[in-house]
């Protein structure tokens, strides 16, 4: 049976890409209001697209900026990775195994 | 069972359109911000729920579901908080602002329709 999600699953990664551009670049101009709703939209939205690492990354960060605290470089980090991860991964329309 | 949503992203307006529409008795309408979904209620849109992202750029969950609150014919309409935030504080705050419940992001596709209908049976008892 098709898999409904499977094109909008495709979009997300797929625009994974331009989130690591705009992370980087929000990184690099230090605006923490664009930095906390990136990483706050991306802990939502990946998680339902099927990718829960890369929505853990993120959420690591939002939990950070809801309790006030500015989140570590570390956690930056990590969600570069895994952004870049999902934005290189073979776009067969299906969510990688380790994050079923 | 009318439903409206309202969220910026596009992504998720369409899976949560996939997913409602799950449930052959939902009948749902989407808007991308707090502004039409305004917009869109004085227009004479009666829904039997509103499902309301907390995050959005302008009028954000809480500013919208303020503004609402005071239109007459939705004061009493229920509405579901949708966020990534998950600390129990945070969701006690939105129940505090009027909400009937908060799903938190991400949400499972297959389920959402049951965990809105829940929600809302939880709040007629």
């Amino acid at each position: 049976m098709t898999d409904p999600l499977a094109p909008l699953r495709e979009r997300f990664r797929a625009r994974s890409a331009e989130d690591l551009v705009r992370l980087r670049a929000l990184l690099d101009s230090e605006d923490t209001d664009e930095l906390r709703r990136l990483a706050h939209s991306i802990a939502g939205a990946a998680g339902t697209f099927g990718f829960p690492t890369l929505s853990r990354a993120a959420a690591i960060i939002d939990d950070a900026f809801v309790a006030g605290h500015t989140p570590g470089q570390a956690s930056f980090d990590r969600l570069e990775q895994e952004l870049e991860a999902v934005a290189n991964a073979s776009p067969d329309l299906t969510p990688p195994a380790s994050d079923a | 069972m009318r439903i409206l949503h309202i969220d910026d992203e596009p992504d998720i307006r369409e899976v949560t359109a996939l997913a409602l529409g799950i449930d052959p008795e939902i009948e749902l309408t989407s808007c991308p911000s707090g502004q039409a979904a305004l917009d869109t209620l004085k227009a004479g849109l009666r829904p039997d729920a509103i499902l309301l992202d907390v995050m959005m750029p302008g009028l954000d969950g809480p500013g919208t579901l303020e503004q609402i609150r005071a239109m007459e014919d939705h004061a009493a309409t229920p509405v579901i908080f949708m966020t990534a935030r998950a600390q129990a504080q945070e969701q006690a705050r939105f129940i505090g602002l009027g909400a009937v419940g908060v799903i938190i992001k991400p949400f499972d596709p297959m389920t959402l329709a049951g965990q809105v209908r829940d929600i809302l049976a939880g709040a007629k008892r």
